[in-house]
């Protein structure tokens, strides 16, 4: 099925919520998704792998001189601040990423963090995948980083100075099992409706024939 | 940005309205109906179009029979009278084909990005058929009846941003004409407007050819098109924080330049005058049930009758009249201070037009990474001692929640502590959210970073965010606390719908409202006219 952009951030931002995520940083996975969508990725996938196991509390973070160390790697959670302590804390250099849920999300991220901030980023993956994000767009290199895998996130320069912007929005084909799971865990923020929701929760009568 | 005072607001000649209606003008826009297929009871499909800044446009609309029963306002409606789809070029018959299976669904349908724009409007029964009867009969409906509605059909829903698979705002936000926000929804409405004129002419011609009139020219411009919105709008003003920054920002831009005028032109001063006697018959012909509201107007009424006692030639051809005009308004109430906003930004338009290419924004907000917790806290007590004041020991600054309904996922207000579906809150309680932010805060040290805060504390950084933002944009925050119990929605509905250019506001609760678009607007075919740009707060005629 095909569906707009910002269909699948609203979508994506609801499931993550429905999920337990707060909705700030359901946010920023509904946005990584949609520029991983931009870059020609499945950036709805790279979501619905972070966010479907749920979440409990925040991620231990110990500091190791300029590195920081993230135990557990879950992106939704703790991959907008792997971008932001390398973009606003002096004394960070880079930060390492254990057992990663969702590499993909981390990319995007990333791309949002260039977008942002613009720093240009290189993920490198234990697994042997390495992705940069500069002005020139994502650029992946070696096998596609799997899920458990761990990640350093460091500060690059391309000196690139030209590269192209997130262009696709509509007609963004999905596969219908995959807009459905996104939709049954957006569901989970849905009140079902009453008699009472109904007749009062929207302050308006049922027909209007006037 | 107090919530009593956005429900005071006025349309401005900055409101989308205008803005599209002076660029159709500028462009000298013709707008052509290519198909036309609706039987005698005015049912079938047709299709009106322009070229519009390089682009082609098409509404496509559908009206289709519906029984009383199912006529409703609300969005949890299943059929409607007439649904459109404001389509991007000129379709094709594999288009009208595609689009009259899908637009008479609406939500149900799917669409896709030639689709920019997807509407739905219901008649107004009893004033669509007592002008069809009349105009057969070869008499002008009552005048009485017309004025007291003001419209043919009333719009349900305006969807457009991607919703269903429409257009992303992406396609056309750079297109001439569509940088503005809610452009083309603007001109879809507008354009909804003339087909419901033409319908209604054309069902009464076809009922009696021989004695048939069409409505007078002086009547029809009077027909804007209807609106019903509820609670859906309200959550909107909250969550696009630097767009509706934008908006406010124009609106204070523009009266601050007003005030700063030293000495009022001859002109301005004439126009202002006609203008305050014309608000006046405007108010004569806005009445409603709504009991606050008819007592707002009724003050309103007389207030401006001071204004015009007030504002006469030799007061406003001393200096900076403008500025001792909006000083002087401290003592009346809050809707006749945003009416005089209003009033006198109406004659200034090359002042202040201008300001209508910096209301829209495609930005989302981004966390400053490096900002302390210590700056975190000072601008918190800078900018959000509304929030720090309300005391949520007290239940009723907790009386309701927001939620969306399973039921066709209907923004609603709940009432916490009566009805279940508190746990999945929206994120609307704002001064709630700060309150719980500065209780993390005080714990962490100042020099910290907000980037090394959110790691422990990521709850926050939607509000952390928001916060931040107040730093550069003074108008992101409703300076209320939208969960207490003397919240009144409708006022979120008001400011909103001023900015569309919305009059006749019609509460039909604290929830939802009734309210006119265009009315007094030129017609499709009247663009090309002059004095296009001439009618705000308009007037059904008195020699009529």
């Amino acid at each position: 099925m095909k569906v707009s952009l910002n269909e699948i951030i609203d979508a994506l931002k609801k499931a993550a919520v429905g999920t337990g995520l707060p909705v700030g940083l359901a946010e920023d996975a509904a946005q990584a998704g949609a520029w991983l969508i931009g870059q020609g990725h499945d950036g709805v996938s790279a979501v619905l792998m972070a966010i479907e196991e749920g979440f409990n509390g925040p991620a231990t973070r110990i500091e190791a001189g300029h590195t920081q160390i993230i135990l557990e790697g879950r992106v939704a959670l703790c991959g907008p601040s792997c971008v932001e302590l390398i973009a606003g804390v002096a004394s960070v250099n880079e930060v390492c990423l254990f057992n990663v849920d969702s590499p993909f999300l981390l990319i995007g991220q990333a791309g949002i963090g260039f977008q942002n901030f613009d720093i240009e980023l290189t993920l490198r993956f234990s697994d042997g995948a390495m992705a940069s994000i500069s002005k020139r767009g994502l650029t992946l290199c070696g096998s596609l980083p799997q899920r458990g895998t761990d990640v350093l996130v460091t500060r690059y320069q391309s000196n690139q100075t030209t590269g192209t912007a997130n262009i696709r929005t509509n007609d963004i084909e999905i596969e219908p099992e995959t807009w459905h799971a996104i939709e049954a865990l957006a569901a989970k923020t849905y009140v079902p409706s009453s008699e009472i929701s109904r007749a009062k929760g929207a302050g308006a009568g049922p027909i209007d024939n006037n | 940005m107090r919530l009593s005072r956005m429900g005071a607001y006025f349309p401005t000649r900055l409101s989308f309205s205008r803005t599209l209606i002076r660029f159709l003008a500028e462009q000298k826009a013709e707008i052509n109906r290519p198909i036309w297929e609706i039987d005698k009871d005015g049912f079938g499909r047709a299709v009106y179009s322009l070229y519009l800044g390089g682009y082609s446009y098409s509404l496509v609309a559908f009206s289709t029979m519906l029984a009383s029963e199912g006529r409703t306002d609300r969005v949890i409606a299943e059929a409607w009278d007439t649904s459109y789809v404001l389509y991007d070029g000129i379709p094709n018959k594999a288009e009208l084909e595609r689009l009259e299976i899908n637009t008479p669904k609406q939500e149900a349908g799917r669409f896709m990005a030639s689709d920019l724009i997807l509407s739905r409007a219901n008649k107004s029964v009893r004033v669509f058929e007592h002008v069809v009867d009349n105009l057969s009969k070869g008499k002008q409906p009552d005048k009485d009846l017309i004025s007291s509605v003001g419209y043919l059909m009333r719009t349900t829903a305006v969807y457009g941003n991607g919703k269903f698979g429409t257009a992303d705002r992406q396609r056309i936000a750079e297109r001439p004409g569509f940088f503005c926000p809610f452009q083309a929804e603007m001109l879809t409405v507008w354009l909804i407007r003339g087909f419901t004129h033409d319908l209604v002419e054309y069902i009464a011609k076809c009922r009696a050819p021989e004695k048939f009139i069409p409505l007078d020219r002086r009547l029809i411009r009077y027909f804007g098109i209807g609106n019903a919105t509820g609670l859906g709008m309200a959550p909107f003003l909250v969550n696009h924080p630097l767009l509706i920054n934008n908006w406010m920002k124009a609106r204070e831009t523009a009266l601050a330049r007003l005030r700063a005028i030293k000495f009022a032109d001859t002109n301005s001063v004439k126009s202002i005058r006609n203008l305050i006697i014309r608000a006046r018959r405007h108010l004569d012909q806005w009445n409603v049930e709504d009991v606050r509201q008819m007592s707002r107007i009724k003050i309103l009424k007389l207030e401006l009758e001071e204004v015009e006692a007030w504002a006469t030639l030799e007061c406003l051809e001393a200096p900076n009249p403008w500025n001792r005009l909006v000083r002087h308004s401290s003592r009346w109430s809050e809707e006749c201070q945003e009416l005089i906003v209003a009033l006198i930004m109406e004659p200034h338009g090359h002042i202040i037009d201008d300001l209508a290419d910096d209301m829209s924004s495609n930005s989302v907000l981004f966390l400053e990474p490096s900002n302390t917790v210590g700056e975190l806290s000072a601008l918190i007590l800078k900018n959000y001692q509304w929030a720090l004041d309300v005391d949520f020991e007290h239940a009723e600054a907790q009386h309701y929640f927001w939620y969306v309904s399973e039921e066709k996922l209907e923004p609603r207000l709940g009432v916490r502590l009566e009805e279940p579906g508190a746990n999945l809150e929206l994120p609307l309680d704002l001064a709630r959210r700060v309150q719980a932010f500065v209780s993390d805060l005080e714990k962490i040290p100042c020099a910290q970073t907000i980037a090394e805060f959110l790691t422990r504390y990521p709850y926050h950084r939607y509000v952390a965010r928001r916060v931040q933002a107040t730093r550069l944009h003074q108008y992101t925050e409703i300076r209320d606390n939208l969960i207490g119990a003397d919240c009144m929605p409708i006022d979120m509905l008001r400011c909103k719908l001023s900015f569309f250019g919305a009059t006749k506001f019609d509460p039909k609760s604290d929830r939802w409202t009734r309210i006119v678009l265009f009315q007094g607007a030129p017609l499709t075919s009247e663009i090309l006219s002059t004095g296009a740009d001439d009618w705000w707060l308009s007037v059904m005629g008195n020699d009529l």
